[in-house]
């Protein structure tokens, strides 16, 4: 069984440092020593934009041998559809891993889009299918549904998106959807639907996870409890008749020595004002895996060291950056280590992130990746 | 508004099969594997050279309209983005297909992403079987107002906001792209199809029949009228094609023109061979014609 290793691309600027929580890479803040800002290279439209970086991004992914980037969705972010297109002519073998939610398009309109992008890119385009979140946030983009009914949501979606691919003229009548002979243009409908990475840990989200996912995507959580949760995801979906593999996305903070890596964090650490950091740690909504993750305690750590969770695990990521709270941090032995051990307990793909991205994309593929078990992928292949 | 003049990127025929992959069109292309098809030639090779060709040879803009038969237009923008350097691209939405945020937020990619060269144009010529089709059920009656509410919110959301707005078809709550939109002016808006009323939500309207602020033409213009002829007997024109020696293409287009046309977008088949005759042949014409004119009327 081969691994894969997908890369991330952020999609609201990047930072130069861990160190430094910020955005200084890309046109979301003026130029400053230690930024870059393309696009308003003097305060006005240069011709350039974060675009540019993001492309940079995804070609150190592509030659570091990673298969592609996740591109995740958030309100302030730029949109993956559009990065994707953007970028599909500037990379060779990238797959853009786009996250979307059901309720951003039609499911006819989705599946158009993915077709003609799969067209753009020959096949190089993945899902990151999101339905959690809820309240405030959810109504922000525009829709209003409740947690359990989202889920109900999801799996129509997927079986209108399917249908009007592979089952033209496909007509459906559902709860959400409505279609009559529907289907794509010949040429588009020939294009193969995308492997489905599936976030949720709710039974609802496994229930839909069941018939639609290839991949369970989690963020990274004490091992024992991923172990766990591994095994009764791929039990559970193989008893709803379509067992699915798991992922896991992981940021680490890899160095030559352990020291050195442990050196960023207590830096990073540093440089988050205390009263800031109850903040940095909570996100909103009603997942369920935010609020699994609630329990570390970024809030109350007076140091770095508080928040280890086990050897080359952290759980302060959240305060250097917008994401998971949890994170590898170690030489390039441990985190490659660490890899392996969630390969043992039941990885089969994984999305990792450092930052700087660009930089970060050559050294975890030079340095951590060829270090992994047997059970790994030789990258050259990739 | 000073007048532009903009390609649109239609596709039939011989167009739809330029750069194609698959069993039917190259049948020496490899099977249908993913990896096999790594730095192969796609259409989106094809689309690009038209974009390029129409930049170069001095066209204001490209359409790209949402043919149900077609590409999908927001991919082709986004593709065609780092394709071109000064080409506006006015991407053909349709509102039944996302959410109204959605929307403004691709809308908003593609802007900061081209440095501000998108034009929307909100298509409201879809019949009632193509909408089913595509899981839309909307009535005719409610299609301006949906349009609008779009429209509503999009530019309510584009900035710092918040936005709050619960209409019949979108809503949001707190919306604001912020950041996103900062520094860059909500797209100019163009209106496909609907009656008069369509006129008045839009900057340019472009009427299901005849012209108004906007003109979409096909043209069939060559050197001589033997020449013109001999195209004919091949091909079966729209009626109010504009066919002609590339002197008379040119004197039509500058009537219409007259008539208050500011955005004029033209059209052909066999597009790279045809975007170039009205680029180098046509544009040059019409654009003298109209600078004299503005000469004689001062």
């Amino acid at each position: 069984m081969s691994i894969d290793f997908y890369w991330r691309i952020p999609t609201h600027g990047c930072s130069s440092s861990i160190r430094q929580r910020n955005s200084n890479r890309g046109d979301w803040s003026p130029l400053a020593p230690g930024n870059q800002a393309p696009g308003l290279r003097d305060g006005a439209p240069d011709g350039t934009s974060y675009i540019d970086h993001m492309a940079e991004i995804a070609r150190a992914a592509e030659i570091s041998g990673f298969v592609g980037g996740l591109l995740p969705s958030f309100p302030m972010t730029d949109d993956p559809w559009v990065i994707s297109a953007a970028l599909a002519r500037a990379t060779k073998a990238f797959r853009f891993m786009i996250a979307f939610q059901p309720g951003f398009l039609s499911p006819v309109r989705a599946a158009r889009m993915s077709a003609s992008l799969q067209r753009a890119t020959n096949g190089r385009v993945v899902y990151n299918i999101i339905t959690g979140g809820g309240g405030p946030a959810q109504r922000w983009w525009g829709d209003s549904f409740d947690h359990d009914d989202r889920y109900d949501r999801t799996t129509e979606f997927l079986d209108v998106l399917k249908g009007v691919w592979k089952q033209a003229p496909f007509d459906h009548k559902g709860r959400f959807y409505e279609v009559a002979g529907g289907g794509l243009p010949e040429a588009l409908a020939r294009e193969d639907i995308p492997t489905i990475y599936f976030s949720g840990s709710s039974e609802a989200a496994l229930q839909s996870a069941a018939q639609h996912a290839d991949y369970y995507l989690s963020w990274l959580e004490p091992f024992e409890q991923l172990r766990a949760k591994f095994a009764q995801v791929k039990a559970r979906t193989a008893e709803l008749g379509r067992g699915i593999k798991c992922a896991i996305r992981v940021e680490v903070i890899a160095r030559p020595t352990e020291e050195e890596a442990w050196r960023e964090v207590e830096i990073g650490f540093a440089n988050v004002a205390a009263e800031t950091r109850g903040s940095f740690g909570r996100q909103g909504g009603d997942s369920v895996g935010v609020h699994r993750l609630a329990g570390i305690g970024a809030d109350s750590a007076r140091d770095y060291r508080d928040l280890i969770v086990s050897p080359n695990v952290w759980g302060g990521f959240s305060l250097l950056r917008p994401g998971p709270a949890l994170g590898l941090v170690g030489s390039y032995e441990n985190v490659a280590a660490r890899l392996d051990e969630l390969i043992d307990l039941g990885a089969d793909s994984f999305i990792l992130a450092a930052t700087p991205h660009l930089e970060e994309a050559y050294r975890v593929g030079e340095e951590v990746l060829p270090l992994l078990g047997s059970r790994a992928p030789r990258l050259a292949a990739a | 508004m000073t007048l532009e003049i903009f390609w649109k990127l239609a596709e039939a025929g011989i167009d739809r099969r330029r750069g194609e992959w698959g069993a039917d069109a190259r049948p020496w292309a490899p099977a249908a594997d993913a990896r096999s098809r790594d730095r192969q030639i796609n259409h989106y090779d094809y689309l690009a050279q038209i974009a390029r060709a129409a930049e170069l040879t001095g066209f204001d803009g490209l359409l790209i309209p949402d043919d149900p038969d077609g590409e999908e237009p927001w991919i082709v923008t986004s593709a065609l983005v780092r394709e071109t350097r000064r080409l506006k691209i006015a991407t053909a939405v349709v509102p039944g297909s996302a959410s109204a945020v959605y929307h403004a937020k691709m809308a908003a990619s593609v802007e900061r992403f081209s440095g501000g060269r998108q034009i929307w144009a909100i298509d409201l010529t879809r019949d009632a079987a193509v909408r089913a089709r595509e899981g839309d059920f909307a009535i005719k009656a409610d299609l301006l107002p949906r349009a609008e509410e779009l429209v509503t919110l999009a530019r309510g959301i584009w900035g710092d906001g918040p936005h709050d707005q619960e209409g019949r078809f979108f809503l949001v709550e707190k919306g604001a792209l912020g950041s996103l939109a900062a520094h860059w002016s909500f797209p100019e808006l163009w209106m496909l199809g609907g009656n008069a009323d369509a006129a008045t939500l839009g900057d340019v309207h472009f009427p299901a029949q005849g012209t108004a602020g906007g003109a979409s033409v096909t043209i069939l213009a060559r050197e001589t009228q033997a020449d013109v002829d001999a195209e004919l007997a091949r091909l079966s024109l729209p009626a109010d094609a504009v066919i002609g020696t590339y002197d008379d293409v040119a004197q039509q287009l500058a009537v219409l023109v007259g008539t208050g046309v500011t955005r004029l977008v033209l059209n052909a088949g066999d597009q790279i061979r045809e975007v170039h005759i009205a680029g180098e042949q046509i544009l040059p014409r019409l654009r003298q014609l109209l600078s004299g004119a503005d000469r004689a009327a001062a």
